[in-house]
Order: structure tokens, then C-alpha cells, then sequence
């Protein structure tokens, strides 16, 4: 019983991964669309997009080790 | 599957035998060899630098010069003086400590300590840079801007700082350990494909975060300054 529920709430925590999914698709879409405006800028624009990259995957991140503490215990 | 999120512990036989963790281990190992290679250079090569530069003196200046800029560039000439040598040996261990895990170890970005030491060090530098820079009085005003009322919220976004940091740090090497575990335990993924896939698990999220660490770091600490 409590090992199925344990399951259940790592696959809930792994549901913040929508969230990042979501963000960085809306970024990657904006990238192009500043790249392909102003092909010069790519450099700035790539470092730009590395450290929004990093924000965003933080949040599906959080609920991945939360995911993983949660497996640990089955 | 095999891994567990605690590093294995192990003992030194010394002084009726220590507890270590694996971690530990390698943090120190890649720390020496560290400091091996920045006292070969310092003793063999920098004696030797010349004004016409040779390739490895390129490199070297190169390196530095491009840690100072982009330091500088975050920071403000009057920060980066200081903090671009930290910044650049943080990222080194990083990198070397991400390394490691080609070989085998666990790499010392997988315990929870160490990424938590570097961000409480930034937590540190933040306070400090900012009290140097607008003294004492003006830091504890700024806790209370704009208005009175959002002091806790202030103050929660300064601790979100090193709580974020490290956890990301953490769970981003940590997840691409244990998706190559998972492909280790696989027997038809066993060959080859773990070889070609560590590039990216390993390397490139090594590099990633390492760049992140560096600049949100420095970002943090500009937004102190301001």
C-alpha cells in the first residue's frame, strides 16, 4: 500500500517537468526568431539562451530529485 | 540499478581508520591534482614567459583574459578584480570534479555538500561584496525597500539564492549519473552506447552547470552591488 503510494507521488513530482518542457519550447521558439531578425547577435543570444536553459530546467530539476528521494524509499 | 543518493562510505587506515565518502575522495584527489598541474606551471612555464608568447603562454593568457572580461563584464571592473580568480578555480573543480566521472568515480557534485559549500561561498561573497561597496547602514536598508512591509520577502529571496544554486547543481549531475547507471544495468546498452552518451550526460552537463554556477553567481552578486 505504501509503496504504491510512494510510486504514485514520485510520478506526481516528475510532473514539473511540464512546466520547464513548456518554457524552453517558448524560449527556443523567441531564439529563432531573434536570431533569424539579427544573425549577428547569435553569440550574445546563445549565452543568453544557456542561462535561461539552466533556469528553466531548474524547476523540472527540483521535482526530479524529489522523484528520486521519493524511489530511494520503495 | 545500483546507486543510492548518499555516496558510499569507505575507510582510510590511518589513526585507527577515518570514514570517508566516496565523494570526498574524489573532491580531494581532483584538488590535488589541481594544484599539481598550477604548481608545475607556476615553477617550469611562467619562469620561461617571454614577450613574444609561445603557444602555451598563448593559452594561458588567453584563458585568464577571457575569465577577466567576461567577469568584468558582469560585475563591473571594480568586483572582477577580485573575484574573477575565484570564480575561474570554481569552475576548474567543477570541471575537473565532472571529469572523474569518465573514469569511474562518482563525482563530487553528486553529494548534496558540496554543492551546497560553493553556494553558501557565493551567499557569503554577495553579503560581503555588497556591504564593502555600500557600506553597512545602506545594505540593512535595502532590505527594507521599497517598501517596509517586504522585509520577509526579501530576506527569503536571499536565502532562495543558495538553496537554489546548489540544488541545481545537484540534481542536474546527479540526474545524468543516474541515467547512465540505468543504462549500465541495461544488458544491450551496455557496449558502446554509454561511451557516446557521456559526452552529453556527463561532459556537457558538467560544462553547463559550470557556466551556470559561474554566472548566476556573478549575477547575484551585481544585483548586491546595485
Amino acid at each position: 500500500m505504501d509503496t504504491g503510494l510512494i510510486a504514485i507521488a514520485a510520478g506526481i513530482a516528475v510532473f514539473t517537468a511540464v512546466g520547464a518542457g513548456v518554457g524552453m519550447g517558448f524560449a527556443t521558439g523567441k531564439i529563432a526568431e531573434a536570431i533569424s531578425r539579427q544573425p549577428e547577435a547569435s553569440g550574445k543570444i546563445m549565452t543568453a539562451m544557456f542561462i535561461g536553459f539552466g533556469l528553466a530546467e531548474s524547476t523540472a530539476i527540483y521535482g526530479f530529485v524529489i522523484a528520486i528521494m521519493l524511489f530511494a524509499k520503495v | 540499478m545500483d546507486f543510492s543518493i548518499e555516496p558510499e562510505m569507505m575507510e582510510i587506515p590511518l589513526f585507527g581508520g577515518i570514514e570517508v565518502s566516496e565523494t570526498l575522495v574524489s573532491a580531494v584527489l581532483a584538488s590535488f591534482l589541481i594544484i599539481i598541474f598550477a604548481a608545475i606551471v607556476r615553477i617550469f612555464f611562467i619562469p620561461k614567459f617571454k614577450i613574444i608568447p609561445s603557444r602555451f603562454q598563448l593559452l594561458l593568457e588567453m584563458s585568464v583574459d577571457a575569465i577577466y572580461s567576461y567577469t568584468s563584464s558582469k560585475v563591473g571592473q571594480w568586483a572582477s578584480k577580485t573575484l574573477s580568480p575565484y570564480m575561474f578555480t570554481v569552475a576548474l573543480i567543477i570541471i575537473v570534479n565532472g571529469i572523474f566521472e569518465l573514469f569511474g568515480m562518482r563525482a563530487a557534485m553528486t553529494d548534496i555538500n558540496f554543492t551546497l559549500a560553493l553556494s553558501l561561498i557565493t551567499f557569503v561573497l554577495i553579503q560581503v561584496y555588497s556591504i564593502k561597496k555600500k557600506g553597512i547602514l545602506k545594505r540593512l536598508k535595502s532590505v527594507f525597500e521599497p517598501v517596509f512591509l517586504l522585509a520577509p520577502i526579501n530576506i527569503v529571496t536571499s536565502i532562495a539564492v543558495p538553496v537554489s544554486l546548489s540544488c541545481r547543481m545537484f540534481g542536474n549531475i546527479l540526474g545524468g549519473m543516474i541515467v547512465m547507471e540505468l543504462l549500465y544495468s541495461v544488458a544491450i546498452l551496455k557496449w558502446a552506447i554509454p561511451g557516446v552518451l557521456a559526452i552529453y550526460f556527463t561532459v556537457f552537463h558538467t560544462l553547463m552547470q559550470a557556466f551556470i554556477f559561474i554566472t548566476l553567481s556573478l549575477t547575484f552578486i551585481n544585483e548586491g552591488l546595485e
